[in-house]
């Protein structure tokens, strides 16, 4: 049998792969952050001070303004979409015998791991023969669409941990259906409910590649910072990047939060 | 008139037939135990009732109205699971008031009755607590109040002790008894349990195959089984095989040879028409009701039933001899006596076995 390594050996290696780890993920998303702040055009180092800069011009840049608030509303309208359909979904898959069921198991996750260009050139087929126009609502469907997933995968995990007999006794002692599910599953799911959205609210907001093939007059914000980049690098998408890194740490903070609670309550 | 009525009740998933044409009436007020191993149908019986599965055909009538497919949140019963099944995101006075909640019941009303009832459990203490702060028999109590708040007209109890240690278990059968007899509330209890069966039911339903083989109390379900499938699982017996001749009291088991008068009620119940090659039959003989003594003793003074055999083994019990003895004919017979009743008999002692002939019950295949 092979000896293991003295644990003084082993855990300053253990600190120095975790550092290599965080340093190869983070460096970057560092760099755009510093630069944000960055008096000059031109991103070099050391800068000669600090300076919001590239805030105003981004405060300042209509269009990137208003595809934020285009994102921000295809995300929230994707998400709604995604939770809506996702929950009933994965109580079906979770709960009831369907003819059907056992296909759609296997391909519910299509849309997560297709390429999205394979779903955005799908769509881009499919959507006006269903007389829906290459626009932001065939973006705000698009989205949906693969959100359902995310809802439904996380939804359906949490649903085959809980004891579904405490259904059976939500119903037994005179709960119709409708009050089973809110007073009864949806206070134990509620975690995972609130997890899918806020992954699929930034899951909406950096989407490129199925955006790409359904937009048609109004670019979303990663179009838009895509667009821009052609004419030329701009230090106002370090501003633009550095705010969407704090909105998705916040997301993310939130989520975490209401995850430990929810798995304590649930136990 | 009867809380529960099951009518030519069937139940298949698939191809697989689980309840085969049940007919059974639960009195009001009665403790009847459905007993049977795992798969016998006992559950899904359990679970028609309570409406959480439908019969594939038949009728379920309570309080005398047929239910059809009506849902469980319709039908006066109520549930205690296996699993208690108490909804963890909810206190325990919380999952106690649930159900009075959905009949939508004053406030203050609900509030007393769910401090009444938990008192009646001795878990008044513990109302603001968390189902998972409790323990296994804690959980148990909760649910058990959790479903008789409602004054169901029939409470269903799906093996609600299975997951007690063996302490506790026997405390909460009689705990459950007491409880059900101080609220005069019909159970149906399913257990796979014998003793558990014994200790608590008015009748036991005892179920094989997905059908009824026996009900009857306890007592007759121990002391006179009806068929060997029933002898065998209620209790500890001794099976003997043979062939019925003659009738009425001259009536006897031709066993190895050997010819066993019968008793009269159990001569009654032999199969006489069949013919005289197909009258085979089985004698169930309680291990307490045979003496084993060393040969000789005076065998044939005493006229009943007896066979002989050797010693195989003595164990002893406390309470009990146990001896099993290897008869002539290859069959085993076990014997339970009290401690005073013989020393220590060696292995290949040549004895007789006898008991008496009212205590044996000739069985059905």
């Amino acid at each position: 049998m092979k000896q293991r390594p003295a644990p003084d050996v082993l855990t300053p290696l253990l600190w120095a792969v975790a550092i290599a780890v965080f340093v190869f993920l983070y460096l970057p998303l560092l760099v755009v952050i510093i630069y944000s702040f960055n008096p000059d055009a031109v991103n070099s180092f050391p800068m000669r001070g600090v300076s919001l800069r590239w805030y105003r011009v981004m405060l300042a840049d209509e269009a990137l303004m208003h595809a934020l608030g285009i994102s921000v509303a295809i995300a929230i309208g994707g998400t709604t979409i995604g939770v809506l359909l996702g929950v009933p979904a994965a109580l079906a898959l979770a709960r009831h015998e369907f003819p059907g069921k056992k296909l759609l198991e296997r391909v519910v996750l299509l849309p997560l791991t297709l390429p999205g260009i394979v779903t955005g050139v799908a769509m881009m087929s499919l959507f006006p023969h269903l007389g829906v126009p290459l626009s932001l609502k065939a973006v705000l469907i698009g989205h949906g669409t693969f959100l359902i997933a995310i809802t439904l995968t996380q939804v359906y995990a949490r649903l085959k941990r809980l004891d579904p007999s405490i259904e059976e006794a939500s119903a037994d002692l005179g709960a119709p259906p409708l009050t089973t599910f809110f007073r009864i599953i949806l206070p134990n799911i509620r975690s995972a409910v609130v997890g899918s959205a806020l992954l699929s609210f930034t899951l909406s907001l950096d989407e490129i590649p199925v955006t790409f093939f359904l937009i048609a007059g109004d670019n979303t914000l990663p179009i838009e910072i895509w667009t821009m980049m052609r004419r030329g690098i701009s230090p106002e998408v370090n501003a633009i990047s550095t705010l969407i890194i704090a909105l998705s740490i916040g997301l993310i903070v939130i989520s975490s939060t209401l995850q430990g609670r929810g798995e304590g309550a649930g136990r | 008139m009867a809380t529960v009525e099951l009518r030519r009740v069937t139940k298949h998933f698939g191809e697989t037939v689980v309840v085969k044409s049940i007919d059974l009436i639960v009195e009001k007020g009665e403790f009847l135990t459905f007993l049977g191993p795992s798969g016998c149908g006992k559950t899904t019986t359990l679970r028609m009732i309570g409406g959480f599965e439908l019969p594939s055909s038949g009728e379920i009538l309570l309080g005398g109205k047929e239910v059809g497919a009506l849902p469980p949140y319709q039908r006066d019963v109520n549930t205690v699971f296996q699993s208690y099944a108490l909804f963890p995101h909810l206190t325990v006075a919380e999952n106690v008031a649930y159900g009075l909640e959905q009949k939508r019941l004053p406030k203050g009303e609900i509030k007393q009755k769910v401090t009444d009832v938990l008192a009646m459990v001795q878990m008044d203490a513990f109302a603001p607590r968390k189902p998972r702060e409790l323990s296994g028999g804690q959980q148990q109590r909760v649910a058990v109040a959790r479903a008789i708040v409602n004054n169901p007209s029939v409470l269903l109890l799906d093996e609600p002790l299975g997951a007690l240690d063996l302490k506790l278990r026997k405390e909460m059968q009689v705990e459950l008894k007491q409880l059900q007899r101080r609220l005069g509330m019909t159970f149906i209890y399913v257990t796979h349990d014998q003793e558990e069966a014994l200790t608590m039911s008015d009748r036991i339903a005892v179920m094989h195959g997905g059908k009824i083989e026996q009900i009857a109390s306890p007592v007759e379900i121990y002391t006179r089984p009806r068929t060997r499938f029933v002898a065998d699982f209620v209790g500890e017996t001794n099976l003997l095989s043979g062939t019925v001749e003659g009738e009425g009291t001259a009536a006897r088991l031709i066993v190895g040879g050997v010819r066993l008068p019968l008793s009269a009620l159990a001569s009654k119940s032999a199969p006489a028409s069949a013919s005289e090659s197909e009258r085979s039959a089985h004698l169930s003989i309680r291990p307490e009701s045979v003496t084993v003594a060393a040969d000789g003793e005076g065998v044939s003074s005493e006229g009943g039933p007896s066979l002989s055999g050797t010693v195989e083994e003595t164990i002893f019990v406390g309470s009990t001899w146990k001896t099993i003895v290897r008869l002539e004919g290859g069959a085993k017979m076990v014997a339970s006596e009290p401690p005073g009743s013989h020393g220590y008999l060696a292995p290949g002692l040549s004895v007789v076995v006898r008991w008496d002939a009212e205590h044996a019950v000739l069985l059905e295949e």
